[in-house]
């Protein structure tokens, strides 16, 4: 299987690593067996290769179903996983965005998850300096929500 | 009915600066010969105690910055479905498109169901809510309905433990353990248990043990009420965390305490319940802790232990008149990592393995002894904060 990337780079990649991603199972069922390369105008070629080597070391993964929530946690990635998610944030997000707009649900998960591993245990500020996110609350806002969270049941 | 709920639930947070008071009127009684307390006290500087940071490393960029803003609604939800409660509220309040994220009533619902659909109480705490347990119908507010589920969710996270159910003397499991001279049993209405316990004698000393505590961050909420002081009497507020580590079979204990004046109670005095928020968050390890895989570690909290003691010297022996302290439970309710009490949260890392023969055990202390130990207690504090600062 063809595929170019936005800039136009080609990447020929087997079938099997081409059916992680639901986008390209689906086009190559529809389209059958062509020599046409697939464009993906919306991913990069660093991006693009990336991602396929992540396809490429669980093209032997079983498929797991939508519903199958019973071991969502975070802490559990692996070596190998970890090591892949070793990149500046803006990879990582890239890495997102295209892992959603291929629909590649296992990649989605794991860039997501080490996403909210950065998130855990911090305060706001510290969530704030991690992404470097502005604070636009107003003194009044920023006090309303913290009313809401702090509540207490009384009774 | 629900704006009428949102009335009843308060948030009474009586958080203090460090080191504004002075300790010289419980300190006449110091032990002299206390060497080396083996608790570890809260100092007021040091390094939190956290088990998923390795990510730190990664760079931040403006074009991160960019991407990040760029990402819609459902990638975000699929990012804080892998966060606890109180890393999404903590999220919430970063800026206003994050807490437009979060103001989404389908995934408030999600989460709820994730945590606590098999907890017992789960459909009697979203009746009171108003909340189906289904996504049968759409939500009427955005709003309203989130605010619902996460109190909601905050009600079924947060533990009470009632005081006026004593256990045994003789077992040491768990429950609340008080003396029947120190405390009168009184059935009140105004509890959810039925009954609550109220001072008699101007000293006194209550526990309440919890075996394996659910993990993560909490705050301690006493609900109290005070009918009057007499004085100016102190209140210790002790929390004690007993940790396992699996690999050598050690057990680690942490004591956090707080020590209370009449200056901290003045606004509530005579005005019926409130909760009394200690100003620092306890943290109960989780199993197992995971850096990456090469570097996890297995520990968990098996025993927690707190304690509230006084004594008012101004208030006359078995005049129970002068002592106004009503008891209802302690609670441990979810701890949502703020910005400002960061001093407070602080903790100092803990190494101590053996259990202190009069402090932390079930047994009763007497009372001159109980003098001696808070009085002791203080003095090592006072010598931690001049070693800190």
């Amino acid at each position: 299987v063809k595929l170019t990337s936005s800039e136009g780079t080609e990447f020929i990649i087997d079938r099997k690593v081409a059916e992680k991603s639901v986008l390209l199972k689906n086009m190559l069922e529809d389209v059958g067996e062509s020599d046409m390369a697939i464009p993906l105008p919306n991913v990069t070629g660093p991006i693009l290769n990336k991602v396929i080597d992540y396809c490429t070391h669980h093209r032997d993964d079983p498929f797991v179903s939508q519903e199958d929530d019973s071991k969502k946690v975070s802490d559990d990635i692996d070596d190998w996983d970890a090591e892949f998610c070793k990149v500046d944030q803006g990879t990582l997000f890239e890495l997102i965005l295209s892992a959603n707009y291929l629909d590649i649900k296992p990649l989605l998960d794991l860039t997501c998850k080490t996403v909210a591993n950065m998130i855990k245990g911090k305060t706001p500020d510290e969530i704030r300096k991690t992404f470097n996110i502005t604070n636009d609350f107003t003194p009044e806002e920023e006090e309303h929500v913290r009313k809401e969270n702090e509540w207490c049941e009384e009774r | 009915m629900s704006s009428q709920r949102s009335e009843k639930g308060i948030s009474l947070i009586l958080h203090r600066k460090q080191n504004s008071k002075s300790y010289t009127e419980f300190m006449y009684e110091t032990s002299p010969t206390s060497p080396k307390s083996p608790h570890n006290f809260l100092s007021h500087k040091g390094p939190i105690v956290d088990y998923v940071r390795w990510q730190d490393v990664i760079e931040t960029s403006i074009k991160a910055t960019e991407l990040f803003s760029k990402m819609h609604h459902e990638i975000i939800l699929n990012i804080l479905k892998e966060l606890d409660f109180t890393d999404i509220l903590a999220f919430c309040m970063v800026n206003r498109r994050c807490r437009l994220h979060t103001q989404d009533p389908y995934f408030w619902h999600y989460i709820l169901k994730r945590d606590w659909k098999d907890w017992i109480g789960f459909e009697k705490v979203l009746k009171r809510y108003n909340i189906d347990s289904e996504l049968t119908e759409k939500f009427k507010s955005i709003d309203d309905d989130t605010l619902n589920l996460k109190r909601a969710y905050m009600t079924l996270a947060t533990f009470k433990y009632p005081i006026s159910e004593r256990r045994d003397r003789s077992t040491d499991g768990a429950g609340s353990w008080w003396d029947n001279e120190e405390f009168k049993l009184i059935s009140s209405k105004e509890s959810e248990f039925g009954s609550v316990i109220k001072q008699r004698t101007k000293l006194f000393q209550l526990q309440v043990n919890i075996k394996y505590p659910s993990r993560g961050w909490y705050d301690v909420v006493w609900r109290l009420k005070i009918d009057k002081l007499i004085g100016e009497p102190e209140f210790g507020f002790y929390t004690t965390i007993e940790t396992m580590d699996f690999q050598d079979q050690k057990t680690t204990t942490q004591v956090y305490k707080y020590i209370a004046q009449k200056s901290d109670f003045t606004r509530v005095i005579g005005k019926g319940w409130f909760c009394f928020i200690l100003p620092y968050p306890i943290l109960i390890e989780p199993y197992k802790s995971v850096r990456n895989h090469k570097d996890m570690s297995l520990r968990k909290t098996t025993n927690c232990l707190f304690e509230f003691t006084t004594f008012n010297k101004n208030a006359r022996w078995g005049h129970s008149s002068d002592n106004g302290f009503a008891i209802d439970y302690v609670a441990l309710r979810p701890h949502v990592h703020y910005d400002i009490p960061r001093g407070n949260r602080n903790s100092s890392g803990s190494t101590s393995s053996s259990k202190s023969s009069d402090s932390t055990n079930t047994k009763r202390l007497s009372k001159s002894k109980l003098i001696q130990y808070s009085a002791s207690q203080l003095f090592e504090s006072i010598r931690n904060s001049k070693l800190f600062d």
